[in-house]
């Protein structure tokens, strides 16, 4: 099948203060086929969100891109112009955030932006209202909201907003950069039902980018771990959750709360992430890892696919253990 | 203090170079009694309206002690000057001459620099009068300057004072408080400046002239700042951290100074550093308009009301705005250094 | 077991400038045994930070009383009120917000501890209490900026540990934590308890962590207390409608919720439930012991 996402390498850094470049994505390898949705997860600092900004390009004024590829539906998007990039954004790829107050400009009514955001040459007005009309109903809300103003909307309104701004010209692929996470509960389990459905309906794929691992499990069909500017593993929810191949995932599965008995105390990871500046040698993971062994601390791991999944570790491969079976 | 004068130095040079400048100025206004070849008050009438007399330091191409050229009087009318060169006069350093009392106690018959006889060193000039411009706008910067420092910490206490209690208990007093600030606001503050001092007898002396000019100053200044330490002490009150502290018990008093008032302090400090100059401004303009400090004492505005009110005189002896460009000298420097400390005091940047 | 606090009918109304009300807390009614972690659970709008801060006294409740060991706390004032005050303490939810920029940290920890003790005692005390949080006590004389948000959470938690209280709030204090901190966040508030024998208000949005940590739950909504009880009961055998979203929502399963517009008299959350009735628009239903122990206010049971 056709991939609508694939990036290839990717190296971004970033220049501080004194004119240094520190690299804080190391060569991320990521793909996503059509109508499949893939889960970017991580702690702050993993380059998570860099990862999703790059493909959206719109990294910030100090960081760049080193080295790599990003084929957005077979195009680098790194090396089209910003006229070309424009007209991407939006038909192509929609974009949506975290706090959908900020990214709704206030003084519009939610109608009148989904309007503005309609791209496709030589519509009449009644047609983009149409359009307008048929994309509120598509994620939930009901025909009024096209004249209310952000602020008359409750943030899970404001999201479905932001969503139908994104989906409005059908792109084939949809970023989302953790949208529920400011969201309550509840709110938030109707976002995630809307996106499922619009895979399907509108044969989106989802590059969904959280740090919430048991929520990405609960609803894609990859998940993709960082840690430290890298993709340490690719696999599918269920094996991540039971038997995850890399030890990061296991000791961040360990973490999750309601593993736990009441009073027992929870297996937390030994030291903490590190200052992208100062990686350690090696895989950057090893001091915190309790399978660490030689090579580890002198060599960073490859990239290693069993089975279709992907993992940085050098317990998997020629030399090392067999290969987990489900 | 040395901390903060060293980190001044590396984050912000101009604001570094403006403290020294200001330091240098305010230490001149200080000695001024010290420095000066002339009393503020010494009219030598022959040569009113003297073009700027320099020392030379060559002569017949040779290296020399500093002198100056005597002054030949060419035309007393039209108060034309001329360098007459047959007449030498050294310039002496700690030079004997007429008695002075410095700080107003001290006696001493020696200054700086100096000529003998009938020597006159006129470094900037003499005004229509024919007193020595130089040493004028020193004896001025006691006032102009001064004016400055002294108006802004009263402005200062009282709008912290003011605008902390009314943001941080709020009800009816600060109420009351913010009709009065929004009174005083009201009005346009040159002409409430000139309202208020009009109000007062024109003959008062000068101790009381200064006095009054400076109570008049800060008693507007306080009320926009205020109002602003109000708006901030309003959201900082609702900080976590303030929350916080009143949750482990600590009184209000210890609260609003330890919590509350230093995190206005980025504001404040750069917001008084700005200020000064349009205190200096201030009574710059009450001086022009002869409001202010009366002759025979100097301060930079009365300087400049008589260059400016005559049009001979501005552009047949320009020297005499000498003063305006010590006032504009001050103001810049006060706002590259209320840069440079709001830089510095931002934590963020520890 | 001991009552440590009883709230009895406690309300508080806020009034916005269109003349309108909002009943931020509406007549709650609730005890905390000595030596319980009480969980409270809600969603944003539910009141259970306005209860957190009424408890502590940051807030004056417009209605209710309010009994802490025996002792009415509402409409005490002045010196009183500020030598309770350091019985009990607050965490905050946001690490970056609940520090004094301008404040060393040893200087934020120091601030709460009782007078009478000389400058060295205290910095000794300091040391003690940022050790006993995992912060390295040598690092003391940084400001805040200069720590992680882990880091920071537990520079508070010593600061709410500095007047040795017996009660402490902790209102969302891991939700703006990555997971993994997280973690040892919640296994240092479970040692500190045991250690110096606390009993806690913990407040949060996460279902899961609640059901980790707390021993007694109380569910709210839109200001009231819809269920209320024993851990075990109020997630494994929810009675409330509003319960049973919440625990479907956080395990990802599929959730009915049709929104209904208009305002009710009746119960608040008559607008979203699946099950509602007529009378449940009209009337305000009241906490009731279905059994032991579990409370709920719904006219389902």
């Amino acid at each position: 099948m056709e991939e609508i996402l694939n990036i290839k390498g990717l190296e971004v850094v970033l220049k501080d203060i004194r004119g240094d470049e520190i690299k804080i994505l190391h060569s991320v390898d990521l793909s996503i086929k059509k109508k499949e949705s893939l889960a970017l997860v991580g702690e702050s600092g993993s380059g998570k969100t860099i990862t999703a900004r790059t493909v959206m390009g719109l990294l910030p004024e100090h960081m760049s891109v080193k080295k790599g590829e990003v084929f957005l539906c077979g195009r680098d998007v790194l090396k089209v112009s910003q006229q070309e990039l424009r007209d991407i954004r939006g038909v192509e790829a929609g974009f949506i955030f975290q706090e959908p107050s900020s990214y709704l400009n206030p003084v519009f009514t939610a109608g009148s932006q989904i309007y503005e955001a309609i791209k496709k040459e030589g519509l009449k007005g009644d047609e983009k209202k149409a359009m307008c009309t048929k994309v509120l109903k598509d994620v939930g809300l009901t025909e009024d909201v096209y004249w209310r103003y952000p602020h008359q909307l409750s943030g899970g309104m404001q999201q479905r907003v932001m969503i139908a701004m994104a989906i409005v010209n059908h792109p084939f692929l949809l970023i989302a950069d953790e949208p529920t996470t400011a969201l309550d509960v509840t709110t938030a389990a109707g976002i995630i039902e809307l996106l499922k459905n619009l895979t399907e309906s509108y044969g989106l794929s989802l590059l969904f980018i959280t740090h919430d691992i048991s929520l990405a499990a609960s609803f894609t069909d990859k998940i993709a771990v960082m840690y430290a500017g890298r993709i340490v593993e690719v696999s599918h929810p269920l094996r991540i959750m039971g038997s995850p191949l890399h030890p990061y995932t296991e000791k961040l599965i360990a973490c999750l709360p309601e593993r736990y008995k009441s009073g027992e105390r929870i297996k937390t990871i030994e030291g903490s992430v590190p200052d992208f500046r100062n990686l350690p040698e090696g895989c950057p993971f090893h001091p915190r890892c309790p399978y660490q062994m030689d090579i580890c601390r002198r060599k960073e791991p490859p990239a290693i696919t069993i089975d279709g999944f992907t993992v940085r570790c050098f317990r998997y491969g020629d030399n090392v253990e067999t290969n987990r079976c489900e | 203090m040395k901390v903060f004068i060293k980190r001044l130095k590396k984050r912000n040079t101009l604001s570094y170079i403006s403290l020294w400048l200001l330091v240098f100025l305010y230490g001149l206004a200080i000695l001024a009694d010290l420095i000066t070849p002339y009393p503020y008050d010494l009219q030598h009438r022959q040569y009113a309206l003297c073009p700027p007399v320099l020392p030379h330091i060559f002569y017949n191409s040779r290296l020399v002690r500093p002198f100056v050229y005597g002054i030949e009087v060419v035309n007393p009318a039209l108060k034309e000057y001329k360098e007459d060169t047959s007449r030498i006069y050294p310039v002496r350093f700690f030079v004997k001459g007429p008695e002075r009392k410095v700080f107003g106690f001290i006696k001493t018959e020696r200054y700086l620099f100096g000529t003998e006889g009938e020597g006159r060193i006129f470094l900037f000039g003499t005004d229509n009068q024919g007193r020595d411009i130089f040493s004028r706008v020193l004896y001025g910067a006691r006032i102009s300057l001064s004016i400055g420092i002294i108006g802004v910490s009263i402005s200062f206490i009282l709008g912290l004072l003011i605008g902390g209690l009314s943001g941080y208990f709020g009800g009816w007093l600060d109420t009351f408080m913010m009709r009065v600030v929004e009174l005083i606001m009201m009005f346009p503050f040159f002409y409430l400046m000139l309202a208020l001092r009009a109000v007062f007898p024109p003959n008062l002396s000068s101790l009381q002239v200064y006095l009054l000019i400076v109570v008049i100053l800060s008693l507007i200044g306080w009320a926009s700042l205020a109002r602003i330490i109000r708006g901030m002490v309003l959201s900082i009150r609702e900080e976590e951290y303030v929350m916080a502290a009143r949750a482990l018990g600590l009184s209000s008093f210890r609260i609003i100074t330890r919590h509350i008032l230093p995190n206005t302090f980025s504001y404040t400090i750069t917001a008084i550093t700005l200020s000064i100059p349009d205190y200096i401004i201030g009574e710059s303009a009450l001086s022009l308009l002869g409001l202010g400090i009366q002759e025979p004492y100097p301060s930079w505005g009365n300087m400049l009301s008589v260059a400016v009110g005559n049009l001979r005189i501005l552009t047949g002896a320009p020297w005499m705005l000498i003063p305006g460009f010590f006032i504009f000298l001050t103001v810049l420097a006060f706002n590259f250094l209320g840069d440079g400390i709001r830089d510095v005091t931002d934590p963020k940047n520890w | 077991m001991e009552i440590m606090w009883k709230l009895i009918d406690v309300s508080k109304r806020y009034h916005t400038g269109k003349g309108r009300e909002i009943l931020a807390l509406d007549r709650i009614g609730m005890e905390i045994y000595k030596g319980e972690t009480f969980g409270v659970i809600g969603e944003s709008g539910s009141g259970k930070t306005t209860l957190g801060k009424v408890m502590v006294g940051l807030i004056e409740p417009s209605e209710g009383r309010i009994y802490f060991r025996d002792r009415c706390l509402t409409g005490l004032k002045g010196k009183e009120l500020l030598n309770l005050r350091k019985e009990f303490q607050i965490v905050f939810q946001d690490p970056y917000k609940s520090l004094n920029p301008r404040m060393r940290v040893k200087d934020a920890v120091m601030e709460g501890i009782r007078k009478g003790m000389g400058r060295k005692e205290k910095r000794e005390k300091v040391k003690e209490l940022l050790s006993m949080v995992g912060i390295e006590p040598k690092i003391m004389d940084n400001y805040p900026h200069q720590f992680s948000g882990g880091e920071r959470q537990r520079i508070s938690i010593a600061r709410a540990l500095s007047t040795s209280p017996s009660f402490i709030v902790c209102d969302e204090p891991t939700s703006n934590l990555d997971l993994s901190v997280q973690a040892k966040i919640l296994n240092l508030f479970m040692e500190l308890k045991e250690k110096f024998h606390l009993t806690y208000l913990f407040i949060s949005h996460n279902i899961k962590v609640i059901d980790f940590i707390a021993d007694r739950v109380a569910v709210m909504f839109k200001g009231r207390i819809v269920e209320y009880g024993k851990r075990e009961d109020v997630m494994k055998h929810p009675l409330h409608p509003y319960t049973e979203v919440l625990i479907s929502s956080a395990f990802f399963k599929k959730v009915e919720i049709i929104e209904k517009e208009g305002i009710t008299s009746g119960c608040a959350f008559s607008s979203l439930c699946p099950y509602v009735e007529e009378r449940c628009y009209i009337e305000k239903p009241e906490l009731k012991e279905v059994e032991k122990g579990h409370l709920v206010a719904c006219f389902r049971i």
